[in-house]
């Protein structure tokens, strides 16, 4: 609004609006040269009326991350109750990232210490134990983030 | 050194036995030059699979579980590994490897979640696509078929009023 009104500050027939402006940004109009006076004023209030630019966006939304990184669990092959939640009940496989909603890296690791856990022992290699069926569930393999292959 | 885990699964044995067992493993790896650096119990569990006592052919179910944190040498570890695993009281021996330095990464579930054509993994893929002539035609009769699918009049003349 400012900024318009120093825009036309030169010509006449706007004078009073001017002034008006002048005053309500500084308190200084008087004399035959409000002219000069009210130019300053407004140079000085474009400054302070300035749009701000701000180095982010703060309505940016945070960014999402998977189970793991959010919870920040670190994967054990010790911590087979844990894997075996990554496990599909009926196949006994791993689900695929698609289904379980991890990132690379951790889907990656997820994979190499399961193939870990069964070798040490700790985990059954063709199954889910039946101990942990009834474990709750991370993730709907009915609902995945994309669809599934079927290859 | 780096340091290695070593799973050590016994058949069921008494308590004396045990405790020949295990001090017989400790010295194994001691012997090839490892630091043991702590020794665990990992408690009476349920194993994730059957398995079978050598010699005496009896099934295990259940049975102890312990864990040797040890520092030694690769090629020391597959010596003792060998040793373990032919010990007649042992049902399972397994070392491994503890990473020492966690490779840092970020978490790129967002990426995964965008539609494909704001992905940067599908935008490399574009920039660098690789048609072969074949694939070019392909594409292009395909869409010449679909055009020309397409009815650019009526076959019959529709009815005047
Ligand atoms: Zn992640």
């Amino acid at each position: 609004m400012l900024r318009q009104l120093s825009r036309f500050s030169l010509t006449p027939f706007l004078h009073r609006t001017v002034v008006a402006s002048s005053r309500a940004c500084s308190s200084t109009s008087s004399g035959s040269s409000v002219v000069e006076e009210q130019h300053k004023a407004s140079s000085k209030c474009s400054d302070d009326d300035e749009p701000i630019e701000l180095s982010r966006n703060p309505y940016e939304k945070e960014r999402r991350k998977c189970l793991l990184c959010k919870t920040g669990i670190e994967l054990d092959y010790k911590n087979a109750r844990l894997l075996q939640q990554f496990v599909s009940t009926f196949s006994g496989r791993v689900y695929d990232r698609h289904i379980t909603g991890l990132c690379d890296h951790q889907q990656n690791k997820l994979v190499e210490t399961i193939a870990i856990s069964r070798k040490a022992g700790y985990m059954p290699i063709f199954v889910k134990d039946p101990k942990y069926v009834r474990d709750p569930k991370l993730f709907d393999p009915l609902r995945p983030l994309r669809p599934h292959s079927f290859a | 050194m780096p340091l290695f885990e070593f799973t050590v699964i016994t058949k069921s044995l008494s308590k004396a036995d045990l405790i020949k067992t295990l001090t017989r493993a400790g010295n194994v790896l001691l012997e090839k030059g490892a630091v043991i650096e702590k020794v665990e119990s990992l408690g009476h569990r349920d194993l994730p699979y059957k398995k079978i006592a050598k010699q005496t052919g009896d099934s295990v179910y259940a049975s102890n579980y312990f864990l040797f944190h040890a520092h030694m040498s690769s090629p020391a570890r597959l010596e003792a590994k060998t040793i373990l695993r032919n010990d007649l009281d042992t049902v399972h021996v397994e070392a491994v490897l503890t990473p020492t330095e966690k490779p840092e990464f970020e978490c790129n579930l967002e990426e995964i979640l965008k539609p494909p054509a704001e992905r940067e993994s599908v935008q490399k893929l574009r920039e660098k696509q690789r048609l072969c002539h074949f694939t070019r035609q392909l594409i292009y009769k395909k869409t010449e078929k679909e055009w020309k699918a397409i009815p650019k009049s009526y076959p019959i003349a529709p009815p005047r009023d």
